[in-house]
């Protein structure tokens, strides 16, 4: 049987199919979200890339900010369950989730079968997000996925103190007028996402293993981040941009093969 | 139309239309009316006065010249009330009672005299050693005081005869209101978020006398019917108000029925009785040293967050719904407390910011409906 989860989130679209509730046939992420061409153009390309059609799919299920607008799933849930289901998939151990997206940053919690126990998500603020990072790429005149190699090359990172991304620009712009070097300062950036996000994760509580999803957990910079600040191991899941997808697509085999 | 549609209509008209029930109610009696600003204020005092109490909770406008007297990180509802007060539509009232709430209200008297002059304000501090025999005095002063202000607007005194028997209506309307919070919880499907709202804020805006005649009607309706609740996922709310509609509509779409409240505006406002004395004032003072559980009356034993686990075993809800107004310092200092003892409860909580004025509750859809799924998920567990 094959299941269809498709993630429509404010920059990227994604799409898994499985096979049986069990293996991942085919993925794919666009990059751009809802209101665009990208949920049509990613669900098109996973089945391409799966050998199949629309008929061959026995459920879909849509999740994220784009789910309202989407017609041709079955059903749509939230992109907190289908997280948490997902990665729970692909890492049983996971306990404590953190995604961060383009606009939002989330933390779940989770039990040994994948539930929700509890999650906070940020309000009505870009701070510690993925914007947050392309907007210092600009300053630092960077492509987005440069910053880790950037960070890496840090031997001493430059505090950015401000929460607000129009003020950390501000002060990140006065910090390249003072001479700092780039480096140090997209260290500073990284760390300024982790203290932002822990801020946020540290009210659901943080209990091993904590593992981090979404787009900007590519960067192993904010990875690395998040590590140092929380004293902790901080895993990343495998494709880490689909675990949404993947959780919706799971979440439509429980019920197909139910019915 | 059933009567029960035509209750829950005229509740919601009430509820929508307030300067229309406050000038026809001056039309057809020649009174005056007195703004009661939120959170704790006794409006039995003006009711004794022969006054109408109309509640001022802000309500739905677009927040322009308010931020002329406002700072940025105020709440919605009392930016509303500024906007409104600087636009005029508190011209018909002939008094306005505020009491010192919090650091936001604190200075809300001086700002209304300053955009209304016309408009006596009336402050009101309500005493944080409420539980001594002093506080107990010093709250009662404070409603003589009120008192002797609204007999200079009236030109008659308050007799104590006519604060009794406003005391006693009061108690009355508080009881039946309770008891309606309890029919709501079992009539989810009938009284769905959206219409228990509409039957809460009407109480605001029409004399207590009415309101209780309407409540009661309502609730005679309900006991006729069948419980709908069964399929529902009950959970309590706490906080300041459930506005926007939006959002209490929102709420009916994931399937919540709100099986109790801790509301500021809502039961905080209807559960501790007043009790006797021979002095109605001193009944005020101690009605207001037995109240518990509100962020901005002094908690010191944090009693808040035992009264929201005891709500949800008592109303058997599946979880609690906390909802912050942003920039509500005094909710947010209590959040952790109240997080506290429902975690260790083993209560299931959604920590939701709202404002009064949302054009986009996008966020808010996304919360609620990973909450309502959370819960859901351990029902369906448990039952297995």
């Amino acid at each position: 049987m094959y299941t269809l989860g498709i993630d429509i989130g404010s920059a990227s679209s994604k799409v898994v199919v499985l096979a049986d509730g069990q293996q991942i046939v085919a993925k794919k992420v666009i990059p751009v979200g809802t209101g665009t061409s990208g949920p049509q153009r990613a669900f098109e390309c996973a089945l391409h890339e799966a050998g199949l059609t629309s008929e061959n799919i026995a459920r879909q299920v849509v999740t994220g900010y784009g789910r309202m607008t989407y017609a041709g799933a079955d059903e749509q849930i939230s992109e907190i369950t289908c997280h948490a289901r997902g990665v729970h998939f692909l890492m049983p151990k996971a306990r404590t989730i953190i995604d961060i997206g383009g606009q939002d940053a989330k933390a779940i919690s989770i039990d040994e079968l994948g539930l929700v126990v509890n999650f906070v998500m940020n309000e009505k603020c870009a701070a510690g997000t993925g914007r947050f990072l392309e907007v210092m790429a600009r300053v630092l005149e960077c492509d987005v996925q440069d910053l880790e190699k950037l960070s890496a090359k840090a031997d001493q990172p430059v505090l950015v103190s401000s929460t607000c991304t129009v003020f950390a620009e501000s002060e990140v712009i006065s910090h390249l007028a003072a001479g700092q070097n780039r480096q140090n300062i997209a260290a500073g950036i990284h760390q300024s996402v982790a203290r932002r996000v822990l801020s946020l994760a540290r009210r659901v509580g943080l209990l091993p293993e904590v593992v981090m999803t979404g787009g900007v957990a590519l960067n192993q910079g904010v990875v690395l981040a998040m590590a140092e600040e929380l004293k902790m191991a901080v895993g990343v899941a495998p494709f880490p941009q689909i675990t949404g997808a993947i959780g919706a697509a799971l979440l439509a085999y429980e019920k197909a093969s139910r019915s | 139309m059933s009567r029960m549609q035509k209750l829950l209509s005229d509740f919601e008209y009430i509820a929508h239309h307030p300067a229309q029930m406050l000038q026809q109610w001056k039309a057809a009696t020649g009174g005056k009316a007195v703004g009661i600003m939120p959170i704790h204020c006794a409006e039995e005092v003006v009711y004794a006065a022969g006054m109408l109490p109309i509640g001022m909770w802000g309500g739905q406008t677009t927040i322009s010249r308010a931020n002329e007297y406002l700072q940025a990180f105020c709440c919605s509802i009392m930016k509303a009330v500024m906007e409104f007060s600087l636009s005029g539509a508190y011209k018909n009232l002939d008094a306005i009672i505020c009491p010192e709430t919090c650091d936001t209200l604190r200075p809300v008297p001086l700002m209304l005299r300053l955009s209304d002059p016309d408009t006596p304000v009336i402050g009101l501090v309500l005493p944080d050693n409420r539980k001594l025999q002093a506080g107990i005095e010093f709250t009662a002063n404070e409603y003589r005081n009120i008192a002797g202000q609204l007999a200079k607007i009236t030109g008659k005194p308050v007799t104590d005869e006519a604060l009794h028997a406003s005391i006693e209506l009061y108690n009355r309307h508080h009881m039946v209101m309770m008891d309606f919070y309890a029919l709501a919880a079992e009539h989810g499907d009938v009284i769905t978020p959206y219409y228990r709202h509409q039957v809460v804020k009407s109480s605001f805006f029409i004399p207590k006398d009415r309101h209780l005649a309407l409540v009661e009607g309502l609730t005679a309706e309900l006991r006729k019917l069948p419980q709908t609740s069964e399929k529902r996922l009950r959970v309590v709310v706490t906080g300041i108000m459930t506005e926007p509609d939006e959002l209490l509509i929102l709420l009916d779409e994931f399937g919540f029925v709100i099986a109790a409240d801790d509301l500021a505006q809502g039961s905080r406002q209807f559960r501790t009785p007043t009790p006797a004395d021979p002095d109605p004032y001193i009944r005020l003072g101690k009605r207001f040293a037995d109240f518990e559980g509100c962020s901005c009356v002094s908690d010191p034993l944090k009693l808040r967050g035992k009264i929201l686990a005891d709500m949800v075993r008592t109303r058997q809800a599946d979880g609690v719904i906390v909802l912050i107004m942003k920039f509500c310092d005094p909710e947010e200092y209590d959040y952790p407390y109240i997080k506290k003892d429902i975690e260790d409860a083993g209560i299931p909580h959604l920590y939701l910011e709202i404002e009064q004025q949302m054009d986009s509750l996008g966020q808010c859809r996304t919360r609620l409906q990973a909450f309502a799924e959370l819960i859901s998920r351990r029902k369906w567990l448990v039952a297995k």
